[in-house]
């Protein structure tokens, strides 16, 4: 098994916490595992649940104020072409007409994201900015 | 008599029970850790191999006569550059499992040491033997395989359905045995012998 696909199913054993192991989290630990630094560590544990969240992050309003500025410290690079292993922001639909933004581990054709039912994979309905995370399947 | 090896004081400050299976396949015993990652080496020198993906529900035990059926099950994100594994289970098919051994155990344990220099061997403390293999799609992407499997003492707590016959004497005992073959089939008597 591939280190990828390892760390999804690691993700799968994984209970779903806010600020410990939501899909940032888990996208920040398998950073830290193939980069050597962690984007989020001052993130860590700082929330709790889906409102504490947007209320320390924005998240969920601006996906991308709280993960550029992140993956621009540590040196990660934007890319128009991810592959796989690469971590991007993507939207999602979730329910009744509300997209969500969530982050995702791209797979090559499809992004893998952990929810709070588990782990899925999905071709998203708008990729907003993917990241070179520089893994070597 | 304990359960627990002599030397070994379940009401100590410091004990630790670790939970093992091993599964018995045409291909030998398979030696797993329950509900942790990892690698234990036991005093034989047995590896036991840790999985979070398998899950067990509750076992129940043998008592009062229910023959409780239980399952293990893998459940797994497949990597495709890996092979399919459940069609690997489904080409080996339930043969590979049926009607072998299952075991549960329990490591004991008293010092975070022991985790790498086990004292006491693992204990076994329930027996079951597999059925079958069943297969599932549980998510976009997990597959899971579950192998279900029953106690040792199912169908004897029902009737055996065996008439006093030379047929079903011989399917109780295993041989052909022909005492039976005078046997009254009906309770007439002509006349009473008695009274």
């Amino acid at each position: 098994m591939t280190p990828l696909y390892a760390e999804l199913n690691r993700w799968r054993a994984l209970p779903f916490r806010w600020g410990e192991s939501d899909c940032i989290m888990v996208c920040m630990d398998w950073i830290t595992r193939i980069y050597g630094v962690d984007p989020a560590a001052d993130l860590r544990l700082t929330y709790a649940s889906f409102s504490e969240c947007q209320r320390v992050t924005g998240f969920f309003t601006r996906p991308l104020d709280i993960a550029g500025p992140r993956m621009a410290a540590i040196g990660l690079q934007p890319t128009t072409t991810p592959v796989a292993g690469d971590f991007g922001i993507v939207l999602q639909i979730a329910g009744q007409g509300v997209l969500r933004p969530h982050g995702a581990l791209c797979l090559g054709e499809s992004w893998a994201v952990k929810t709070e039912s588990g782990v899925t994979a999905f071709t998203p309905h708008k990729l907003l900015a993917a990241w070179g995370v520089g893994y070597v399947g | 008599m304990s359960f627990f090896p002599s030397g070994f004081n379940p009401r100590g400050a410091a004990v630790g029970l670790v939970d093992l299976v091993s599964i018995d396949t045409a291909d030998g015993l398979h030696r797993f850790i329950l509900g942790g990652d990892g690698r234990f080496v036991d005093v034989d020198g047995h590896q036991w191999i840790g999985c979070q993906l398998i899950d067990v529900p509750d076992l129940d035990l043998s008592v009062q006569g229910s023959a409780p059926a239980g399952s293990l099950s893998l459940t797994f994100i497949p990597d495709p550059e890996d092979g399919d594994l459940v069609a690997q289970m489904r080409e080996l098919g339930s043969a590979y499992i049926e009607g072998r051994q299952i075991a549960f155990w329990v490591q004991p344990i008293m010092s975070m040491a022991e985790f790498a220099a086990p004292v006491h061997p693992p204990q076994r403390w329930l027996t079951r033997f597999a059925t079958s293999l069943a297969f599932d799609l549980s998510g976009a992407l997990e597959r899971r395989i579950t192998l279900n499997f029953e106690g040792p003492s199912v169908g004897r707590n029902a009737a055996p359905m065996l008439q006093y016959t030379t047929g079903d004497h011989a399917r109780l005992l295993g041989a052909a045995n022909s005492s039976l073959r005078f046997m009254p089939t009906d309770t007439f008597q002509e006349q009473k012998l008695f009274g």
